[in-house]
């Protein structure tokens, strides 16, 4: 269940950012951030809440996966 | 969002109804291009992709905040068949006052024309004309016989126009309404409610310019005295569940739901927010009253503005409930039900004569 996470969180930020490993930390822009968290509730069926969006939940796809199994 | 007390005229005492609303907006139209003209970080795609705006209104040189107040109050004392010696308090929503002392309501009062009577400044920033809007509803609950509840900003003076994150939102305007007494519980403002969260203190700030850290020349070669956001994504998502929580709160006070709802007229800091606003919550498209692509975030004056819009488009009869929404820099935030009432429409008439 929780590599399906990690697989499904690399595929949708892939989409948008080049993923060099899950753990590299990502540089993303301020509108790439919000789509990829409005993506990430889309797919997986709950809300980013604004206090939520910090780089220890978003700074990879590692830190988004274990935020999405968090929720 | 923690606990929201909600007032409810009607039912708590005196109903009070909107007599009137009015809007401003100054002549100059700055479009994308105009901005990246003037040194904009980036292009005017770049400026519609991130925040769904093409053009705002600024200020004339010789503009300030109590001269577009002063307009849109004109107008719906106009509009509402009141003189301004009616008037028995001004309150005038805004974070952009001609001068951080006195305030900006004062100058207003005396070029109106009213009396003697209390004039004031309400910084609440986006949520302004809802903060004004409530406290108008107390003084009439108390006694008052007329309330002018106002929000103007200047924004543009205080915008960075090399800042990637601010540049392109802020647009320039005014909104007034006249606030009075009604017949009828269950029509006009029938409830109001607001919450402040001051975690969020840091988020949308003018740095200098106060007490804190007086404006020198150490600010002004930071660009302290314009509008910084933190983090914009962060800010984003936060004034999204600043509405969507207080309007949660109202409805729940009233046993409504957002289906209930005619018609949403939200604050609008950005055309996505919107989007998410109306997703989040279940709301048909064409119920949200969207006004940003043209004008940009007029700051406390977005309320009343894109109430006007609505009341002015044609498409709302007597007994429609609307749903006000704001969040601001503070945090702030607010959610109002009104239910429209003929008067009103009959009042809004008097624009074309």
């Amino acid at each position: 269940m929780s590599d399906d996470v990690l697989v499904a969180v690399r595929a949708l930020v892939n989409d948008l950012v080049e993923v060099v490993a899950d753990d590299a930390p990502l540089d993303l822009d301020s509108l790439t951030l919000v789509q990829i968290a409005e993506e990430l509730e889309a797919r997986f069926e709950f809300v980013v809440r604004a206090a939520d969006l910090t780089p220890a939940n978003f700074d990879s796809v590692a830190a988004m996966a274990a935020y999405v199994r968090a929720r | 969002m923690k606990g929201m007390s909600v007032l409810r005229p009607g039912a708590q005492g005196r109903p009070v109804r909107l007599a009137a609303v009015a809007p401003y907006l100054p002549s100059r139209v700055v479009t994308n291009a105009d901005l990246v003209a003037a040194g904009a970080p980036l292009d005017a795609d770049e400026m519609v992709r991130l925040s769904g705006i093409r053009a705002r209104r600024f200020a004339a040189p010789d503009e300030a905040t109590s001269d577009l107040a002063l307009a849109a109050a004109r107008k719906a004392l106009t509009w509402a068949g009141r003189a301004a010696t009616d008037v028995d308090r001004l309150l005038v929503a805004t974070v952009s006052p001609d001068h951080s002392s006195p305030g900006a309501a004062c100058r207003t009062q005396t070029l109106l024309g009213m009396r003697t009577v209390p004039a004031m400044d309400i910084v609440a920033a986006c949520s302004g004309f809802l903060y004004a809007l409530d406290a108008a509803a107390r003084a009439v609950m108390t006694g008052d016989e007329a309330v002018l509840a106002v929000a103007a900003d200047v924004r543009s003076r205080f915008v960075d126009p090399l800042d990637r994150a601010t540049c392109a939102l802020f647009g320039d305007g005014a909104g007034a309404a006249l606030v009075v007494p009604g017949h009828d519980p269950d029509a006009g403002l029938v409830a109001i409610g607001l919450l402040a969260d001051g975690e969020g203190y840091a988020s949308v700030q003018v740095p200098a310019g106060g007490s804190r850290r007086p404006i020198d020349a150490a600010a002004l070669a930071d660009r302290a005295q314009y509008v910084h956001m933190r983090s914009g994504p962060q800010v984003y998502l936060a004034a999204v569940e600043g509405m969507l929580g207080t309007a949660q709160r109202l409805l729940d006070a009233l046993n409504l739901s957002f289906a209930d709802i005619d018609f949403v007229v939200p604050h609008q800091p950005n055309g996505r927010i919107l989007d998410r606003l109306a997703r989040l919550a279940g709301i048909p498209d064409e119920k949200v009253v969207k006004i940003i692509e043209d004008i940009g975030n007029i700051s406390a004056a977005t309320v009343p503005v894109a109430l006007h819009h609505l009341l002015a488009s044609g498409r709302v009869k007597v007994g429609d409930r609307l749903l006000l929404l704001a969040a601001g820099a503070g945090y702030t935030a607010g959610a109002a039900l009104l239910v429209v009432d003929a008067a009103l429409l009959c009042a809004q008439a008097r624009e074309h004569g």
